[in-house]
Parts: structure tokens; C-alpha cells; sequence
């Protein structure tokens, strides 16, 4: 078992070595004109070597070739082609080229759902990106004991179950009753006793689910952001201050130009969580009052499984996955056109 | 029974569904289909051996008085057929529709299985040859006279699954459901007013109770949980509706079957009204159909317009205080049909769990623990049950036998709870009028039947 386990890490690293090489040019994630990292290539010297690391290197990338190929590519090519069709996922489809698609525009429920994802976005992703963004840069300046307790306590809405989480939010959100927002609002004379229902008046529901998904994704931010401003050299802040920054200079000339890429990946991560909400708003909502909450997920979900419109739910399906899809390149684009 | 619903099976089962897609895609076009290993319909032998799978939905939450006959029907069973072993498996309503139209496609379906009424379950099982007719069983059994014509017309479908209310008969219920109204006495007496005996008097007991500054009706009408909306819309519209039209409506029958009719915008007019004129607590939207029943049950309010299934729960919270009215046209049905699987591995096994569940010991046992029977009961049991449930049986099997029963009016179209869910919510947020949910309503019926072909 030994020696099967040092061979394995010999040629592992003869290959990483040969892909590393060939080619000769400017390697994976590293930008031309970026100063640093890319040193010369490492020359290789003989043909036949060159080929059998080629086919070494091919054959440690098959498994992960082939699991991606199997649960993400074949699925994703099955999806398109049910798009096209009208299927009950059983009996026998039918094809019906682009209609599922373009009864995402014209259907009221679909687009309103669309639209409601866009201010969702909002809540599931800026507000709490940019709340860690501050949260953590006061964090910075306290220089407290304790950043570990807080880590905990903020991370901590993140691995409480989403039905739970929900369940404990439509408590609190109840229109009356000890416990709850309007519970506390009415003991402090803002209210009456039975107040707003947060969660089914039209004017609030989309708004209140924003909020439990912003609570919800402030402590993932919070993480994502906390290594990062560690990793900022202090003698930066030191030397704006000799300059005379301020605390909002310091923040925008300094804390949000080095977490460039944190804050990339924070709301990147954020807004496909967005994008792929459902249990949050199938249990506290819905979708409703009305359609006032409804989400691309929740549709997915009715047209999959309670309608058997297998045809609709995989053009919504695919739609998302082009809207992800969009959405992070164009953050990762806005991210590397700013690099310093 | 809040932990039970599917957020994370929906997962599992996308994974499911593209390797039934697979499979489906290899078995191309010989999909379902009654190529069961099995012998033709018998009766099962006394030394019948093995095991049955029975699958149901009859979790605590949501069916107290099947879920108590669950151990009783494994009993008796063994009795009669000491070396057969049942096996049971309970689900959420959520968790069946979304699992039947792959599990039964499948080699691993069960020998006999509840299925639910209307085209978004039991009408995908049959259009996709998932279900045996039970026509054969019926010549063996009986079961079809026991139980009654208008019950099994809503498990009766043609082969294409498209419609429902008249074919083959795929599934025989053991109880039956009626929505009413609970009245509490005490606080109806407390404004002077009379428990209802038809429809005036409930709507000037409601205005009373109002005029004395009491919330007439425990009303939820927000929560996902909750489905008072449509019930209450049901209700009042059997007021303004003769069951034929809205029968012809849910089983799509007559020349152009239509709710966009002035007695149904004259019932949804009124829902609004009463939700204007404050008849429904203050904040009903954010409240939970637990919650509302609470409400009630703590004596906060006069009236909950449910099912009979909530008999149990108001019995033992206001006693002899509390009544039961069912209204002269009632919405209600059978609670869910047993059906065979086309796949079913010992199709006479199914046969015989169905046929133990229409026994009087089964049949019985439901009625003393909170359910209607299908099968009429004896005097002698009636006179054990509860008040409640006796008005309840009462009113039912009046209603089976007068043709007054109407359907839930969501068995219409697959989607038309959700829409019809969403529309009530406008309709009593001030959104749109009274007219333009009916109308918003028919045309999703007629589109949804003109893609049907």
C-alpha cells in the first residue's frame, strides 16, 4: 500500500510538472503583465517522455472527466432536450421546439417570478455582502479578543436547517402573539396588538423574505470576507493614516480594493443561492399572497412534480442556469477589469 | 409533520427522475403497461404467503382516524392470513403525488397503495398505465355497492387519464370527507344568536357576532399549511350553485362546463365582503390553519369552516359546547382510493388488504376514531361516535345518496389549487374583483382543456 502510494505521487508530479510546461505560455488564472508568479517554463528534453506524461495526465483527469460527464453534462444536455418537449416524465414526449422558452416571457406568473428574483437578488446577496463588508473592517480596526466568538455567532444562521430557519422566521413574522415582531413592536406603544402579517400582505411578503435570506447570508459573507481582511498587511492602514485617511477613506481606498476578489466570490456564491431558492419560500410563503414571492425555484418544482410539465420546468431550469451563468462572468469580469 | 415536507426529497427525486429518464428513454415507447408476473384475480388462499407492501398517507397530521385503523388492519390481516406479512409505509399528501408516478413505473411498486383523486395523482397513474382497473375485484368483492356510486366516480377514469368522474374504477375509498361548519354554542348564545340551521341564519349569526365586537370566523388565509381560502370559497358557492353545474365543471362534462357564472362571482363578491366587514380575524393572512383552528377552540371566535376531520380536535377542546352544520349542498369526498399498481407484485394480496378495509372491523374502528366510514355504519356504531362526527357521517351519506356532494373544486385542473390559491389572495387583498377571479379561473380551465386536446 506504501509503495503503490509513493508511485502514485512520483508521476503525479512529473505530470503536474508536463502540463505545467507545455505549452510555454502564461498559466491558468494568471493574467499577461501581472508581475510576479509566472517564471520561466521548465524545459522538457525528451519527445516520447513528453507523450506518455501527456496520457499520464489525461488518465488522472478521467475520473473527475467522467463524473462531471455523467452528473452535470448529461444531465444538462437531457434538461435542453425536455425543454424542447412536453413531457408528464413518464408517458411518451412530445417535442415542441422553443414554446417552453417563450412562455417564460410571455406567462405572467413566470415573469413576475423573474422580477421577483431580481429584487431578491438584492437581499440574498448585496445587502449582506456589503453589511459583512462593514461589520468586517470594524472588526479590523477594534483589534478585540474574542473575533472567534463572533465568528461563531454570525456563521451561525448558516447551519441551522432552511426549513428551520423558515419555520422559526413565520413565527416571528406572526401578525400577533408574545414573541413576535409585532408582539415587541406593540409592548414598545408602535403598534396595534395584531399588527402587519408580514409574510401575507402584498406590500410586505417579498421584502420580509428578503430579509430572513439577508440574516441567512450575512454570516457566509461574514466568513468569506473575515481571512481576507486578515490577510491585509497593516502597515497599509498605518501609512493611510500617517497620510490622513479618515475611516471611510481607509475603507474605500484600502478594504474594498484589496477584498476585490472576497467580495467577487462572496456575492458570486450569494446570488446562485438566490438563484436556486426554493425551501425558504416554499415554506414560509409559497409564492404567495397571490404571486408576490413567487421564484423560478418554486415553479421548477410545481411544474416537475405536481403538474408533470417536465418540458416547462427544465426551460426555467435552463434559463436559470444561462442567468447564473451570466451573472458570473459578468462579476468576474467587472472584478478582473478593475485588477490593480 | 412539518418535517415531512419534500424540500429535500425534491432533490432526491430530480436525481431520480433523470435516471427513470434514462431508463425511459431505453424501454422507449413500451413504458407501464399490466405485465405483471401475477395469476389473473382471485381471492387470496388462507395459506397465502410472503409479504405485502401497503403504502398510504396516512400520517398522524394528517389523518388521525386512518392512521389509528393502520395496526388494526395489519391484525386483522394476520388473522385471516397468519403467514402473510403486511408491510406499512406512511406519507405525507405532498410526498405521494410527487413519488407514485416514478415508484410505480418502477420494479419496486407496492402490491396495493393509496392513490388520490383527481388528475394531478390518480390521473397521471392511469394515463400512464400505472393502475389496474378494479372491475375484476369488484365481481369477486362487492366492494363497488358498498360503498356507493357518487364516491367512486371520483376514482372512476377513462383509459386516458385525462378526465375524470366516469370509466374505469382505479381506486375504492375506506372513508369519506365533508367541509362544514363548527359552531361554538356558547358563544353563539353569548349575542343572542341560534346555531345554523341553514344558510340565513348562519349569515346573520356571523353579522350578530360582529355587531357585538366578537371575530365571527376562524379564518387562516395566508400560510402555505393553510387551505381555509378554498374551502370557504366552496362553501359559499354550494349556497349560490345547484351541485350539478359545479360537478359538470370539476369532471368537465356538458357542452362548456364554467364557473364564470353570476352564482360563482356572487359567492366570490360575498368572501370579499366578509373579509371586508371584518368578518375573519384581524391579521387572518399571516396565520396558519393550526393556528385559526386555536382560535376557535379556545372560544375566541364563533365559527371554523372545515372538514370533519377536525372533529376530534374541537371534541375534545369545547365538549358539548361545540356543533357541526353541513349545509344542504356540501363540498366533500371520499378520503383516498385504494388502488392496485399495474406493477404490483401479488396484485390478490392488494386485493384482500382493500377488501379487510371495507370489513366492519376496519370500518368501525374509523368511525371511533374520527373518520366518516365509506361504508354506511351500523346504528349501533353510530350511536358510540361523537356528536360531531355523528351530524358529520350523517351529512355525508344524506349527501352521497340526494347527489347534493359536491367535489373539492381542485380536482378541476392539475394547477388549479395553486391558482385558485393565489386568486383568493387578491381577490380579499383588494387586488382584483370578484369577477375577475372567475374569469381569470375559467380561462385557465379552458386552457389547460384545449391543450388536452
Amino acid at each position: 500500500m506504501a509503495a503503490q502510494k509513493t508511485a502514485v505521487a512520483s508521476t503525479g508530479s512529473a505530470a503536474a510538472t508536463a502540463k505545467a510546461g507545455r505549452g510555454g505560455g502564461p498559466r491558468r488564472g494568471t493574467r499577461p503583465g501581472r508581475p510576479g508568479r509566472s517564471g520561466p517554463p521548465p524545459a522538457l528534453t525528451v519527445a516520447g517522455r513528453k507523450r506518455r506524461d501527456w496520457l499520464t495526465g489525461y488518465l488522472f483527469l478521467a475520473p473527475a472527466v467522467i463524473f462531471i460527464a455523467a452528473l452535470i453534462l448529461f444531465p444538462l444536455v437531457k434538461a435542453a432536450q425536455y425543454s424542447m418537449q412536453q413531457w408528464d416524465g413518464i408517458g411518451i414526449a412530445k417535442w415542441v421546439g422553443f414554446s417552453n422558452y417563450t412562455q417564460i416571457v410571455t406567462d405572467p406568473v413566470e415573469r413576475g417570478s423573474l422580477v421577483n428574483l431580481g429584487i431578491l437578488l438584492i437581499f440574498y446577496s448585496l445587502i449582506p455582502t456589503a453589511l459583512a463588508l462593514v461589520t468586517v473592517n470594524l472588526m479590523r480596526r477594534s483589534q478585540q479578543r474574542g473575533m472567534g466568538f463572533f465568528r461563531v455567532i454570525y456563521f451561525l444562521p448558516q447551519t441551522i436547517v432552511t426549513v428551520v430557519v423558515a419555520i422559526v422566521w413565520t413565527w416571528i413574522m406572526a401578525p400577533s402573539g408574545t414573541g413576535t415582531i409585532n408582539g415587541l413592536l406593540h409592548t414598545v406603544g408602535l403598534g396595534p396588538a395584531t399588527g402587519t402579517a408580514w409574510l401575507g400582505n402584498f406590500n410586505t411578503a417579498l421584502f420580509a423574505v428578503g430579509f430572513i435570506a439577508a440574516w441567512l447570508d450575512f454570516g457566509l459573507c461574514f466568513v468569506l470576507l473575515l481571512p481576507g481582511i486578515q490577510r491585509i498587511a497593516p502597515e497599509l492602514y498605518e501609512a493611510a493614516r500617517v497620510d490622513g485617511a479618515g475611516l471611510i477613506r481607509e475603507f474605500f481606498s484600502i478594504t474594498v480594493p484589496m477584498l476585490r476578489r472576497d467580495i467577487g466570490a462572496a456575492i458570486t456564491i450569494t446570488a446562485v443561492g438566490a438563484l436556486q431558492s426554493f425551501t425558504l419560500i416554499y415554506q414560509a410563503t409559497n409564492g404567495g399572497p397571490g404571486y408576490a414571492t413567487m421564484v423560478p425555484g418554486l415553479l421548477v418544482y410545481r411544474d416537475a412534480f405536481q403538474l408533470g410539465a417536465v418540458g416547462s420546468a427544465s426551460a426555467l431550469g435552463i434559463a436559470m442556469a444561462v442567468i447564473i451563468f451570466a451573472i458570473t462572468f459578468g462579476i468576474r469580469a467587472l472584478i478582473e477589469r478593475n485588477a490593480v | 409533520m412539518v418535517g415531512r415536507r419534500p424540500s429535500r426529497l425534491a432533490l432526491r427525486l430530480g436525481v431520480l427522475g433523470v435516471a427513470a429518464a434514462a431508463l425511459a428513454a431505453c424501454g422507449s415507447g413500451g413504458s407501464g403497461g399490466g405485465s405483471s408476473s401475477s395469476s389473473s384475480p382471485a381471492t387470496l388462499a388462507k395459506s397465502a404467503s410472503g409479504t405485502v407492501n401497503e403504502w398510504n398517507w396516512d400520517i398522524p397530521g394528517d389523518d388521525p382516524g386512518e392512521h389509528a385503523v393502520i395496526p388494526i388492519l395489519i391484525r386483522t390481516m394476520h388473522q385471516e392470513y397468519p403467514k402473510l406479512h403486511v408491510v406499512n409505509t406512511s406519507m405525507s399528501l405532498a410526498e405521494q403525488n410527487d413519488k407514485l408516478p416514478l415508484a410505480f413505473a418502477s420494479s419496486g411498486a407496492p402490491d396495493v397503495s393509496q392513490t388520490n383523486e383527481g388528475l394531478q395523482n390518480q390521473g397521471r397513474l392511469v394515463a400512464d398505465k400505472e393502475l389496474l382497473p378494479l372491475e375484476p375485484y369488484n365481481k369477486l368483492y362487492g366492494w363497488f355497492k358498498k360503498v356507493g356510486a357518487l364516491p367512486l366516480q371520483y376514482n372512476s377514469l377513462p383509459a386516458s387519464g385525462k378526465t375524470f368522474g366516469s370509466g374505469n374504477v382505479y381506486g375504492v375509498p375506506e372513508t369519506g370527507t365533508v367541509v362544514g361548519i363548527f359552531y361554538n354554542r356558547a358563544v353563539l348564545s353569548s349575542v343572542g344568536a341560534q346555531p345554523p340551521t341553514d344558510w340565513a341564519t348562519f349569515v346573520n349569526d356571523m353579522a350578530l357576532l360582529r355587531k357585538a365586537g366578537k371575530t365571527p370566523m376562524s379564518y387562516a388565509g395566508g400560510q402555505p399549511t393553510a387551505y381555509q381560502p378554498v374551502h370557504m370559497l366552496y362553501t359559499i358557492a354550494n349556497h349560490y350553485v345547484p351541485a350539478a353545474t359545479s360537478n359538470a365543471f370539476v369532471f368537465h362534462k356538458g357542452s362548456s362546463p364554467s364557473i364564470n357564472i353570476p352564482g360563482y362571482v356572487q359567492a366570490a363578491a360575498t368572501f370579499a365582503a366578509w373579509t371586508k366587514d371584518g368578518y375573519f380575524p384581524a391579521g387572518y393572512q399571516g396565520l396558519s390553519d393550526v393556528q385559526a383552528l386555536n382560535l376557535f377552540d379556545q372560544g375566541k371566535t364563533g365559527f371554523f369552516l372545515e372538514g370533519n376531520w377536525y372533529s376530534s380536535s374541537v371534541q375534545q377542546a369545547l365538549g358539548s359546547k361545540a356543533g357541526f352544520w353541513v349545509p344542504p349542498v356540501v363540498t366533500g369526498g371520499p378520503g383516498e382510493g385504494w388502488s392496485i399498481p399495474s406493477k404490483s407484485p401479488n396484485p390478490n394480496a392488494g386485493a384482500a388488504v382493500i377488501n379487510t378495509l371495507l370489513s366492519p372491523t376496519i370500518q368501525d374502528a374509523l368511525l371511533k376514531n374520527g373518520d366518516i366510514p365509506a361504508v354506511t355504519p351500523s346504528a349501533q356504531a353510530l350511536a358510540g361516535a361523537t356528536p360531531l362526527l355523528r351530524s358529520a357521517a350523517a351529512g355525508w351519506s344524506s349527501s352521497v345518496h340526494s347527489g347534493n356532494l359536491v367535489p373539492y373544486l381542485d380536482y378541476a385542473t392539475p394547477n388549479f389549487l395553486n391558482q385558485e390559491m393565489a386568486g383568493i389572495q387578491e381577490l380579499q387583498g383588494g387586488k382584483i374583483s370578484a369577477a375577475a377571479l372567475m374569469s381569470s379561473l375559467q380561462s385557465d380551465y379552458t386552457s389547460y382543456w384545449s391543450s388536452q386536446g
